[in-house]
């Protein structure tokens, strides 16, 4: 029997400048959440995630095209996508967020037209269930007033 | 792939939150070599577009830092009816080729062996357009994607685009998923969804 999914779960549209957004009290009853970003930040610059508060414990390979060159290469950080400081969008799929015996893995596109279009895997190494998800503009940086994020849940 | 209509009901405008349906999932509680969606026949009436969401690892051993994750449809074991290209990021470089004579389209790397932490599982979405049509052949797209932290070939860093198409003109039946020279493991997961068309 087909069942209706992809719940919108929350969405925050910032009346100003922010240097983090968080999504917290996960409900544990969906398998996969989808992030969809849709702003700028006020300087070009990587966005780093931290899953149940945890801001360390996660790799990512990357692929991108910088509009003169495809790049790709791999680090031990946070960073999730990358966005720019003119309009910007990224899509963040966790998948088996609520699993208990995996560790998480990540896909992201995130496209900032005037910089850059680019596909990452991101490793969380944990096997807990998710509960919240914070993403942070590096450096200082902030996400810019009316930028919106929202988030989706998808049963499995 | 996200229905339009649902972002906009995120914005507040229309709410067509039934418009993105699961239709079944298999979490393997064994290894199994293929997994297999059969009788979607019956869902051609209601849906237009359909998505496979998959959280998935094989089991071959020593030698193999990765392996294929192959999507057959409707049973046809034959490469000349496949097509694709990828482009892959590496970690240390972008490339883009074709997996050659493959049954099927070759829609994500799994990490294997017992190199890599036995918790880390490959991801793959992939939608599967026009599904239903009897007048076009049928084309796949997938995003998918690992990053593992293993020792020698337990390292697995894979982020990945892939185009296939299946030439044929058939409705689609019948979807296999097939561990190319190997299993899929306990805890490999393959959900199919349905996207209805708007009147």
């Amino acid at each position: 029997m087909p069942t209706p999914t992809y719940i919108p779960l929350q969405t925050i549209t910032l009346g100003s400048a922010a240097s983090s957004v968080t999504f917290a009290s996960i409900p544990q009853t969906y398998r996969d959440l989808v992030l969809v970003v849709s702003g700028s930040v006020s300087v070009a610059v990587g966005v780093d995630s931290a899953y149940n508060s945890d801001t360390g414990n996660k790799s990512r390979v990357i692929m991108y095209g910088s509009g003169s060159s495809a790049v790709s290469d791999s680090f031990t950080d946070s960073e999730v996508i990358y966005l720019g400081s003119t309009q910007s969008t990224a899509t963040i799929q966790i998948m088996d967020y609520s699993a208990t015996d995996k560790h998480k893995t990540i896909l992201a596109r995130a496209d900032a037209p005037s910089n850059t279009t680019m596909a990452i895997a991101q490793r969380w190494a944990s096997t807990a269930a998710i509960n919240s998800v914070a993403l942070s503009p590096r450096s200082g940086r902030t996400f810019s007033t009316g930028s919106r994020l929202s988030l989706y849940a998808i049963e499995a | 792939m996200i229905p339009l209509g649902i972002l906009a009901a995120a914005g507040g405008a229309v709410a067509a939150v039934d418009s993105y349906d699961l239709l079944v999932t298999e979490i393997l509680t064994s290894a199994q070599s293929s997994v297999t969606f059969a009788a979607l026949g019956d869902y051609a009436a209601d849906y237009q577009h359909l998505q496979l969401r998959m959280v998935l690892r094989n089991n071959r051993e020593v030698g193999y830092n990765t392996g294929k994750a192959i999507l057959q449809l409707n049973s046809n074991t034959s490469s000349s009816s496949y097509k694709e290209h990828y482009l892959i990021g590496n970690g240390s470089a972008v490339i883009s080729g074709t997996y050659g004579a493959v049954p099927g389209v070759t829609v994500v790397e799994m990490p294997s062996g017992p190199g890599s932490p036995a918790q880390t599982f490959a991801a793959a979405v992939t939608d599967i357009l026009d599904a239903f049509s009897s007048s076009k052949n049928t084309t796949v797209r997938t995003l998918g994607g690992v990053h593992t932290t293993g020792t020698a070939l337990g390292e697995s860093k894979v982020a990945e685009l892939v185009s296939g198409v299946f030439l044929s003109t058939a409705a689609i039946t019948t979807i296999t998923m097939i561990a190319d020279s190997a299993s899929f493991v306990t805890g490999s997961r393959f959900s199919l969804y349905g996207l209805k068309a708007g009147a």
